[in-house]
């Protein structure tokens, strides 16, 4: 088996991986909230260990607000592994140098750097959500920024450069492409 | 671009089509293509080699230079400076 054989057929994995995640990711995000009540006390504590204010029951009410507050998060996580799997199908059909996989890539640097921004208004919105029927005085709205958010940062200028990177790539190719 | 290329004149010259030269040369059709209509970005040597040797002739009987031609000055702007002294 050749490489390129090789990379494709491993690229085809990895979108299948792609297209199973874009069922089960908002299935996952979806269920767990609407199940939270029922899930086992030691899943509750580990998870309210990760979230600030999260109770060990939520009313139908707070649920509604966290599907909200994760909005933001969720659609970009959800733009992420679309383009991801675009680019794995060009992958698959051997296109590694085209003008769809640079646009994919910018797509994907400008998506991470748009993420940290997502992922910090749901955490913001995720604080007012968990703690609007609070009574009044002991109600937060949080503003943070994590080691999360700056891999995100770094994550999306990588991407970015890659674009850039697979830019070049593209006209080197052209430029095989109408050698004789 | 700068670079003619004549294959069309030789092929023509020798009695020759395209197609065959392609397959004697080791070529696909389209990349001929490519090279006949200009639209090549480069040429190996080893294709060169292989065209003039099917073909019996010298890499300048395929390609040609054409520079870049200078635009000529405006003849009614000339007239008006004469008259104007």
């Amino acid at each position: 088996m050749n490489s390129l054989t090789a990379t494709r057929r491993f690229s085809r994995r990895l979108r299948l991986l792609m297209e199973a995640l874009l069922v089960l990711y908002p299935l996952s995000w979806l269920g767990v909230w609407a199940a939270y009540n029922h899930l086992p006390m030691a899943w509750r504590e580990a998870m309210m260990r990760q979230t600030a204010w999260l109770p060990s029951r939520l009313t139908w009410d707070t649920i509604g607000l966290l599907y909200v507050a994760g909005l933001p998060r969720f659609l970009v996580a959800f733009g992420i592994l679309f383009c991801l799997r675009r680019l794995f199908r060009l992958y698959e059909a051997g296109n590694f140098f085209e003008l769809a996989n640079v646009v994919l890539y910018r797509r994907l640097g400008t998506l991470f750097l748009v993420g940290v921004v997502a992922s910090v208004l749901s955490d913001t919105l995720g604080s007012v959500a968990l703690t609007l029927h609070n009574p009044p005085g002991q109600r937060m709205l949080t503003v943070g920024l994590s080691s999360d958010h700056l891999q995100l940062l770094f994550v999306g200028l990588v991407a970015m450069a890659l674009g850039r990177v697979m830019e070049q790539g593209r006209l080197l190719q052209d430029d095989a492409k109408l050698t004789v | 671009m700068p670079i003619r290329v004549n294959l069309d004149v030789m092929l023509a010259r020798r009695k020759r089509k395209a197609n065959q030269l392609a397959l004697e040369i080791g070529i696909t059709e389209q990349n001929l293509s490519v090279l006949r209509a200009g639209r090549a970005r480069a040429v190996r040597f080893s294709t060169l080699d292989a065209i003039c040797t099917a073909l019996a002739c010298q890499p300048g009987d395929i390609l040609e230079h054409v520079p870049a031609t200078v635009p000529e000055p405006d003849a009614t702007t000339d007239e008006q400076e004469h008259r104007d002294g």
